[in-house]
């Protein structure tokens, strides 16, 4: 059940009118917990059984490591959730990964060896909420959150259906207490809530699945096409991944704040970062910080050393560009960033010790030229996530490298254009205030035409053909 | 407290107005769709504008126009019928589900865009006028999105469940950027293919939809699911109040604006044909007489003229059936109708 169906509307609408109209919470915690059942089950009941039963262990297994009395067995039961989440997760999602791999270094170095294909189902979001379950557990462990008393709360803060399948991925701590606050309908949820939606209405729809017109096309066949429609290629594709993620996580977050709840913002005008450490604190911001959380401090983060610094972002961004998808493809693409990020840190500490250069880098000039910078190293690096092969991504990289003549886009380039001029101006007004601001400041009636032509135009500019969400595959 | 209250009131006035714009946008662009006749069907307006070109390039050639379902759609070769006779400018006006009452309407538009037809073939297909079905298969299929307010109050009286078409048609205008979505996407013309990577069109010049034979594996299971399908559906004895009229109407219309016009039943499968019951077929006889009373120059029964290795299906043929078709059409009927028109006869033979 995607967002953007028909099926999807009426199913809120029928959640959305039942939980308003009930008089007492715990119905309404019931009501979502059930209604975020269907909503996964509609993919596959067998998978919301697994999802319901992991969680149901990690609630189980959180109470326990609260009531341990040594920490010994803290650590233990600390252990047997991690086992049982990274188990789940590795097994469904990577086994398949790993015996690939294995047969085929195997085969290079002169081993004939066929290794079974594992007959599994990836369910859909586990990246998701595995990690939010392990973020939980930790947390309970550590002593920053304390476990939670009632299962149902703790299985609506795993599978509520706004963030269940793409995130963002919230933590315990944040979204736990919501779930004990008493929820008053206001007007203001459903004015914020709304705005939200409908922005990520028109990302998902009048940017993203456009945008995918243009790029799939050339990145199925890299070899046809010249430079420039590589390069506007990758750049179609840059943005439409960013508008279908953060168009996803826009309308969960209008979604969930239609129910009273706030979820964390996953996005922050990404393409605006004048440098990657800069960009990755402004993409996909959830998983970004739980690595910095749970990977890079725990492995000592910046402490202990240059060296053991550049150790643990490599680490970091490799584990990143894994969490991915299952693919050598996204290890390159993590590799690759946390490389870049290492070069950034060193190029950082040489500018410290000459202050002109970081004075001049820090002008409107510099900062724009970083800003460009940075952008065109992330979609350099996005041609390594999205290549379907590793040859595929030489020969992109090579021809958007050296000027070569081959075919221009299929489709008539101004949609594009167009598209783009959208996206950067909604990264030059988006910081959230300010857009707030200007568009209080508009007169009602044109603010209520804007909000149904926008939704209109995005119903009507999006290809024909529904398209999922590409952070489901995560 | 004031400044909370006014607070609340703010915000609702706000989620108020988005509802309005919603709203007033979807009203707007069902206006616009209901006014602008390409928005609102563009499988009629792309026959239009393909029959127009056929026109242009032979403007003396009298117009044979083939109105029907997607039997005539997928069965009427006109470039072969203007291959074998070439006197005429033969074009298939064919579409996916119509029946009597699109077809009405089909020639009700063609004439107020002054396109006269110098001969019609009307097509009648049993399956149609079977009373077996709860909703008529014409007005299950026919979208109401399709018609204008004035066509659609005029088909009322040929539906049996009037409110449905009515609250569908209402669904459509008010829906619009959901409901003509394709239609509105393809006027904005953004994100079309440039101009030498175009795209392949389904149906031909002359408006017919040629459709690859079947392997005998694929044209086997076609006919097993089609006769299971219609099993059912064809044993009925009486035929259905609502298409007959509407039938009736058409070929009085035919009658009205002098524009002469042959009756065609569309090749059948031996196995689908064998379907009909007995008092079914002499239901539809005395209904086909009658209509033949009524100024047809001729009964085309053309159910048997296809062998059953033509059929895509029960009551399809393929691009090699529609072949045989419209060159034993072209070669055995058309001659005979010209001769009854150069005479400015009528009803001459069945």
């Amino acid at each position: 059940m995607l967002f953007c169906t028909t099926q999807f509307c009426w199913f809120f609408a029928v959640v959305f009118a039942a939980y308003w109209a009930a008089r007492w919470d715990r119905i309404r915690v019931a009501l979502l917990l059930v209604a975020s059942c269907y909503f996964y089950a509609s993919w596959n009941p067998w998978l919301m059984l697994l999802v319901f039963g992991s969680s149901t262990m990690d609630f189980f297994i959180a109470r326990a490591i609260e009531a341990a009395d040594s920490e010994w067995r803290k650590k233990a039961l600390l252990f047997l959730s991690l086992a049982i989440n990274l188990g789940l997760l590795g097994y469904l999602k990577y086994a398949n990964f790993f015996l690939r791999s294995v047969e085929s270094a195997a085969t290079a170095l002169g081993f004939a060896a066929t290794l079974p294909v594992l007959k599994v189902i990836l369910p859909i979001g586990i990246s998701f909420y595995t990690f939010e379950a392990i973020s939980y557990v930790v947390d309970v462990y550590s002593g920053r959150v304390r476990a939670e008393r009632r299962l149902a709360h703790f299985l609506l803060f795993i599978l509520f259906f706004p963030h269940l399948v793409a995130g963002p991925i919230v933590r315990g701590r944040d979204f736990l207490p919501q779930v004990n606050r008493p929820k008053r309908w206001t007007w203001t949820r459903a004015d914020v809530g709304l705005r939200l939606i409908l922005l990520g209405v028109v990302k998902k729809l009048a940017v993203a699945d456009r945008l995918a017109l243009y790029a799939d096309p050339v990145f199925a066949d890299p070899g046809a096409f010249g430079t420039m429609a590589l390069w506007l290629a990758t750049v179609a594709c840059a943005f439409q991944i960013y508008c279908d993620f953060s168009g996803y996580s826009d309308m969960a977050l209008g979604l969930a704040r239609l129910f009273g709840y706030r979820l964390v913002r996953n996005f922050d005008r990404p393409f605006l970062a004048a440098n990657l450490s800069e960009f990755w604190r402004r993409w996909h911001i959830s998983l970004s910080s739980w690595l910095r959380d749970y990977v890079f401090i725990p492995l000592g983060g910046s402490r202990g050393g240059r060296w053991k610094a550049y150790r643990n972002v490599l680490v970091v961004m490799t584990l990143a560009g894994l969490w991915h998808g299952a693919g050598w493809n996204y290890v390159l693409f993590g590799v690759a960033h946390g490389a870049l990020l290492v070069v950034h840190r060193l190029f950082r500490d040489w500018c410290e010790r000459r202050p002109m250069v970081r004075a001049a880098l820090e002008t409107p000039t510099g900062t724009a030229l970083r800003v460009a910078f940075t952008f065109a190293t992330f979609v350099l690096t996005l041609v390594i996530f999205r290549s379907t092969s590793v040859a595929a991504m030489g020969t992109m990289l090579g021809r958007m490298i050296r000027p070569v003549a081959g075919a221009s886009l299929t489709l008539a380039p101004w949609g594009l254009y167009v598209t783009f001029a959208l996206v950067a101006a909604g990264h030059a007004v988006g910081a959230p205030l300010r857009a707030v601001r200007l568009w209080e400041r508009l007169p009602r009636p044109v603010r209520g035409l804007t909000f149904g032509g926008a939704a209109a135009l995005a119903l009507i500019v999006a290809p024909p053909v529904d398209r999922a969400f590409i952070y489901f595959q995560f | 407290v004031s400044l909370h209250k006014a607070r609340r009131r703010w915000t609702r006035g706000n989620v108020c107005w988005y509802v309005l714009g919603l709203a007033a946008v979807q009203l707007g662009l069902g206006v616009a769709v209901e006014w602008t006749a390409p928005l609102r069907d563009p499988v009629y307006r792309q026959k239009v504008e393909l029959l127009a070109g056929r026109r242009a390039e032979a403007p003396t050639r009298p117009l044979f126009l083939a109105l029907g379902s997607s039997r005539t759609l997928m069965g009427l070769d006109a470039a072969a019928v203007n291959e074998t006779d070439d006197k005429w400018l033969t074009f298939n006006f064919g579409d996916l589900g119509a029946g009597p009452m699109l077809e009405a309407v089909f020639l009700r538009r063609l004439l107020a865009e002054r396109v006269r037809p110098d001969l019609v073939l009307i097509e009648v297909v049993p399956l149609q006028l079977a009373t077996s079905l709860v909703v008529p298969s014409e007005e299950n299929a026919l979208e109401p999105g399709r018609l204008s307010w004035t066509e659609m109050t005029s088909l009322t009286s040929y539906y049996r469940f009037p409110v449905t078409a009515f609250w569908r048609w209402v669904k459509a205008r008010a829906l619009a950027s959901v409901k003509s979505q394709r239609e509105l996407h393809d006027a904005l013309r953004i994100d079309v293919p440039i101009a030498d990577v175009a795209l392949p069109s389904a149906v031909d010049r002359y408006g017919f939809l040629p459709c690859p034979p079947p392997s005998p594996e694929e044209r086997a299971e076609a006919f097993r699911i089609g006769l299971g399908r219609y099993r059912s559906r064809l044993a009925v004895s009486g035929l259905a109040d609502g298409p007959a009229r509407a039938l009736r109407e058409l070929v009085a219309l035919c009658g009205r604006e002098h524009i002469p016009f042959a009756i065609v039943i569309m090749p059948e499968c031996s196995g689908f044909r064998d379907l009909h019951t007995p008092r079914f077929c002499a239901a539809l006889d005395r209904f086909l007489a009658d209509l033949s009373d009524a100024g047809a120059l001729e009964l085309i029964d053309a159910r048997a003229w296809v062998p059953d290795d033509g059929f895509l299906d029960v009551h399809h043929l393929d691009a090699g059936g529609a072949r045989t078709f419209s060159k034993r059409l072209a070669e055995e009927v058309l001659p005979r109708l010209r001769r009854y028109i150069g005479t400015g006869g009528s009803n001459r033979a069945r």
